[in-house]
């Protein structure tokens, strides 16, 4: 075990103990509440974005949502200037930038048919042509009866897409999992299947239906894969400070990469990532702010030897007050190089280079709520990413986004979203046209 | 502890102790090698630590580093190496070893020059030619190749040596590139060098060529030297990929089924392996050799290496012939059919081993083994004389 990882585990076993002193029996009563008057502190999601179940609800519900696009993207669709020769082409550029949509698609990843080594998004293939895109057909089936403390979701998408090839509708186990909450009084969970990420906070809204804006953020890459694995979450209300602490801590077989760069499910390295993220929140009347630290060690999933490495750093914030949102994260990711071919869920490609990168965004969002029928919640949002990257040898990218938009929710299952992404190479890749203009009309159900 | 709590949560932690540890075997197959790229920097630091560079089961212990380079007290020198190629004698030296490497790709270089000739591309240098020539894959990435294909930038007249340090500026800009020559220079530490500073073939003892010393190549802020072993000597396809030609070694089977070298020059193919694709010289520089994959080639107990010492009468006989041939034209020569060196005939007598297609037809595909090496291997000395650039 390097020094990291011993670090992790004495912290994650000395939180767990601390926890463990501070259980109350089963049939205590409730935690008081923070503020009685106030609201309900905001909730943490814990790996799923649907409301708790209460007593008078059948045990199966059946919600999710539709995603519905048009989108248009610059240049060719990708970050790929026709003058650069450098192979692997994906390596001296930003593959994710031309993001179309909230799972992160771009318009295109056609490197013109230079080598391209595996590190890329999933594609709509549009490249430059406006287009309609069903983005994501979503469903959630969730059971859990009234007085059992075990619960059943899953999220299963539906991906119409069409390439050169022909058309295709993928089918995505994007989440399935059993849960057990052993303590009706407590916030303690232990999650075991699909799962979401532990790592930061924008794994919370990869779901069009949750996300304020469209597009992820240039780090979202690293933080919001959904992995195969099992997952504990506490989370300790501090009356006296209006206060919460929480943890969560998952093995699982990838790091919370987006499928395309790792496959989450199965365990091709033989041995699981460990991440864990450590939260506070102060949750006042018109005031809460919540921050984490998040860390993951583990071997990378896309070798089987298991000695090359990987590990992040994180930390993140988030203040709600008065109608205005803000929230930034920072990412550190460090991989060793790999022995062997690269395992990625787009196929094998050659090599598996020594990687870095670090970047941050921060967002920045302000909801009005007129209150009518027609439109409940005017949200301006605008967020700017910033990544520095670089592939053991080569040149290192530096990249910046930002992005502007707009929201109107149409009552309470309509939203309609407009969005500007403006990309900016800063150092390593050449400069290319390949900025996005982006929609989504989202029905959830 | 609530008891149920205790429960789970004693498996719970386990999990991710256990996790954490990650204390299993890998599951690589023990025979795969690692997939690495040995590059001048590499094959100097195992010389000075005298470890061999791992190569795979067919090469044991591995390949040792003072077969590509020799220890010098003031630097280290590139080792010429001993080869027959297309039957005649030839040399090469050893710059790049990969292993486990499916393929190897031609990287952009960039040579910036402040007008365009078509005829003579070099002839507007940036600087006076001062202006260093500028990559942007160093040593240190597994995608490292020393098979460039030259780009001549065409950049504003009035640009120095700093104007451009990156590819980005020179596509920013709008640069005009213009694609030369396919051209093979290899990065190299300072204390790596050539001694002497025109290298003899081993056996001949006479200058090779196409191998010189350059001061440096721009990569991300730094200058790295390079030796520089000329230019269209390698073939690549449109996906930028480079042709792997067979580099025979010549060994003997042992009784455990191990083999063993038997020290003889080997023999640089011109073509895939068995692809009998006729050989490709262009002005005496020979388009192949380049980049070769290390292949054993099993020698049956009728084959021997022509040594002239232990053959005093075949060396007469050289002498002899209407046109007297330096019996070390011949020597380290591999003959199918070693009874051939005490002949009246010889050398014609012998069916020498010293091309591809010989070497195909005598050994067939079950006498020949691909091992997980590949090498940047380029021809200094070809035909039986030294490669003019």
């Amino acid at each position: 075990m390097n020094r990291f990882g011993s670090v992790a585990a004495f912290s994650i076993v000395a939180v767990l103990a601390s926890v463990a002193r501070a259980e109350v029996p089963a049939d205590a009563p409730p935690v008081a509440t923070v503020d009685e008057e106030a609201p309900p502190p905001l909730e943490e999601p814990e790996g799923y974005s649907p409301p708790e179940g209460v007593a008078s609800t059948p045990p199966l519900s059946i919600s999710g949502y539709l995603d519905v696009g048009f989108v248009k993207a610059q240049g060719d669709g990708t970050s790929f200037p026709a003058a650069d020769t450098r192979l692997p082409a994906d390596y001296g550029v930003d593959t994710f930038a031309t993001a179309v949509n909230t799972r992160g698609e771009v318009a295109s990843t056609d490197s013109g048919g230079r080598f391209v080594n595996g590190f890329l998004p999933r594609s709509v293939d549009i490249a430059d042509r406006p287009s309609f895109l069903l983005n994501t057909l979503n469903i959630d089936l969730r059971y859990q009866t009234a007085s059992s403390p075990f619960m059943v979701f899953s999220r299963v998408q539906l991906l119409p897409r069409h390439f050169a090839s022909g058309n295709d509708t993928r089918v995505y186990v994007e989440q399935a999992f059993g849960r057990f909450a052993p303590f009706a009084t407590r916030e303690l969970n232990i999650s075991v299947g699909k799962i979401d990420s532990v790592f930061g906070i924008e794994y919370l809204e990869t779901q069009s239906n949750i996300r304020t804006g469209i597009t992820p953020s240039p780090m979202a890459r690293y933080t919001t894969g959904t992995s195969v694995g099992a997952k504990f979450f506490v989370r300790q209300q501090i009356a006296a400070l209006q206060s919460a602490v929480s943890l969560n801590v998952a093995a699982t077989n990838s790091a919370p990469f987006v499928e395309s760069l790792q496959p989450p499910d199965a365990s091709v390295a033989g041995s699981p990532n460990v991440s864990a993220r450590l939260g506070y929140e102060l949750n006042l009347r018109r005031f809460q702010l919540k921050l984490g630290g998040s860390a993951l060690t583990g071997p990378r999933n896309d070798q089987r030897d298991r000695s090359a490495r990987q590990r992040m750093l994180g930390a993140d914030a988030r203040i709600n007050a008065f109608g205005l949102s803000l929230a930034g994260e920072y990412v550190d990711v460090k991989q060793d190089p790999g022995t062997e071919e690269k395992q990625t869920g787009l196929g094998t490609f050659p090599l598996a280079s020594g990687f870095l990168a670090r970047g941050y965004y921060v967002f920045g969002g302000y909801t009005l709520s007129p209150g009518w029928r027609l439109l409940a919640r005017v949200t301006l949002y605008g967020r700017y990413g910033h990544r520095h990257a670089v592939f053991t040898g080569f040149r290192p990218v530096t990249v910046a986004s930002i992005t502007g938009g707009l929201r109107l929710d149409l009552g309470e299952s309509v939203i309609l979203k407009g969005e500007i992404l403006r990309n900016d190479e800063i150092a390593g890749a050449p400069t290319v046209k390949n900025d996005v203009y982006t929609s989504s009309l989202v029905y959830s159900w | 502890m609530n008891r149920t709590f205790r429960l789970w949560l004693l498996p719970t932690l386990l999990g991710v102790v256990a996790a954490v540890t990650g204390g299993c075997e890998q599951s690589r197959t023990a025979d795969d090698e690692p997939r690495r790229l040995y590059t001048l920097f590499d094959i100097q630091e195992a010389l000075h630590d005298s470890r061999p560079i791992p190569a795979g089961p067919e090469f044991g212990a591995g390949i040792a580093p003072d077969t590509i380079m020799t220890l010098g007290a003031s630097g280290d020198s590139l080792k010429i190496m001993a080869a027959y190629s297309e039957g005649a004698p030839a040399a090469y030296v050893t710059t790049d070893l990969w292993t486990n490497f499916p393929e190897v790709w031609v990287q952009p270089w960039y040579v910036l020059v402040s007008a365009w000739n078509e005829k003579a591309p070099r002839d507007n240098k940036l600087g006076d030619g001062t202006t260093p020539a500028m990559i942007d894959v160093g040593p240190k990435s597994a995608f490292y190749s020393p098979f460039w294909l030259i780009l001549y930038a065409v950049v504003d007249p009035r640009a120095t040596a700093d104007t451009y340090s990156s590819s980005r500026q020179l596509i920013d800009d709008g640069a005009p590139l213009h694609p030369g020559a396919p051209w093979f220079y290899t990065v190299r530490p300072l204390s790596v060098g050539l001694v002497p500073a025109k290298p003899l073939h081993p056996i001949l003892g006479v200058e090779v060529g196409n191998v010189t010393l350059s001061p440096g190549a721009r990569f991300d802020g730094e200058i790295i030297p390079y030796v520089n072993v000329g230019g269209n000597n390698f073939r690549y396809d449109d996906k930028l990929v480079v042709e792997e030609v067979p580099l025979f070694i010549f060994v003997r089977r042992e009784s455990s089924g191990a083999p063993t070298r038997i020290g003889a020059p080997g023999v640089v193919g011109s073509s895939p392996l068995f692809s009998r694709r006729p050989a490709e010289v262009v002005g005496g520089q020979p388009r192949f050799g380049a980049f070769t994959r290390f292949y054993l080639a099993y020698l049956p107990d009728a084959a021997a290496a022509f040594d002239p010492a232990a053959n005093p009468a075949a060396v007469m006989r050289l002498g002899a012939l209407a046109t007297p041939v330096d019996p070390k034209i011949y020597q380290g020569r591999v003959a199918a059919n070693k009874d051939c060196f005490g002949a009246d005939t010889f050398p014609a007598s012998c069916t020498w081993l010293d091309s591809q297609q010989r070497v195909e037809d005598a050994l067939g595909h079950a006498g020949i083994e691909r091992t997980q090496v590949s090498a940047a291997t380029p021809l200094v000395f070809y035909g039986g004389k030294a490669i003019s650039r």
